[in-house]
């Protein structure tokens, strides 16, 4: 992402290296992106998620809410100042046990229960739970 | 435009995150941006603050294509 800095923030997308035209559902695999970011339906061949891994993977297609995922991710980041899941180890844990995140942010009240309530959204486990970038939009927040 | 103004969203981010109204302009334009990707059927698969690749001269023509 290319940015132009406060107060007016300038933020583009770039690098479409991996991006993807095609069908909403029909979204084959394809594991080369950038792993912190990553949703955990991309990561099947090296992540071991245990019994939610059929839940997960959902036959070895996945849809736009990878990208609402990585959005998530983002959210956190900018939020926190880190990732939240800056190892696949961390990633598996969140995912086989359904806690809440490993380092969680919304604990001391300094930000807002929207923005909680948003960002558990995006990065939902289940890709079908995370909705689209027009409803995060959308969001009281 | 000043190329210095630009850069990676990475660099931007303190070691305890930006204050939120900051995100949630950052957010908003991410999610208007990728719902637009989205309509036109296109995933990007590779979401994140630094980019890759890219030099002064591009970062200039992709801040002046609207």
């Amino acid at each position: 992402m290319v940015v132009q800095s406060g107060p007016d923030w300038k933020v583009k997308i770039a690098d479409f290296g991996l991006s993807k035209r095609t069908a909403a559902t029909q979204l084959r695999t394809l594991n080369t992106g950038t792993k912190p970011y990553m949703a955990p339906e991309l990561r099947k061949d090296d992540l071991d998620f245990g019994k939610y891994r059929d839940e997960i993977y959902n036959s070895s297609e996945y849809t736009f809410a990878v990208d609402l995922w990585s959005l998530g991710i983002i959210m956190y980041e900018l939020l926190t100042g880190s990732v939240p899941f800056p190892k696949g180890k961390d990633l598996a844990a969140y995912i086989q046990t359904k806690q809440p995140f490993p380092d969680y942010p919304w604990g001391n009240g300094r930000l807002s229960k929207q923005s909680e309530r948003l960002c558990r959204k995006l990065l939902r486990q289940n890709p079908d739970d995370r909705g689209s970038a027009g409803e995060a939009a959308a969001e009281p927040w | 435009m000043e190329y210095l103004e630009l850069g990676d969203l990475l660099k931007y981010i303190p070691r305890k995150g930006l204050p939120e109204p900051q995100v949630k302009v950052i957010m908003h334009q991410l999610f208007d941006a990728v719902g637009f990707l989205h309509e036109e059927n296109t995933a990007h698969r590779d979401l994140k603050p630094e980019v890759r690749h890219f030099n002064a001269s591009d970062f200039h023509k992709m801040l002046n294509f609207d």
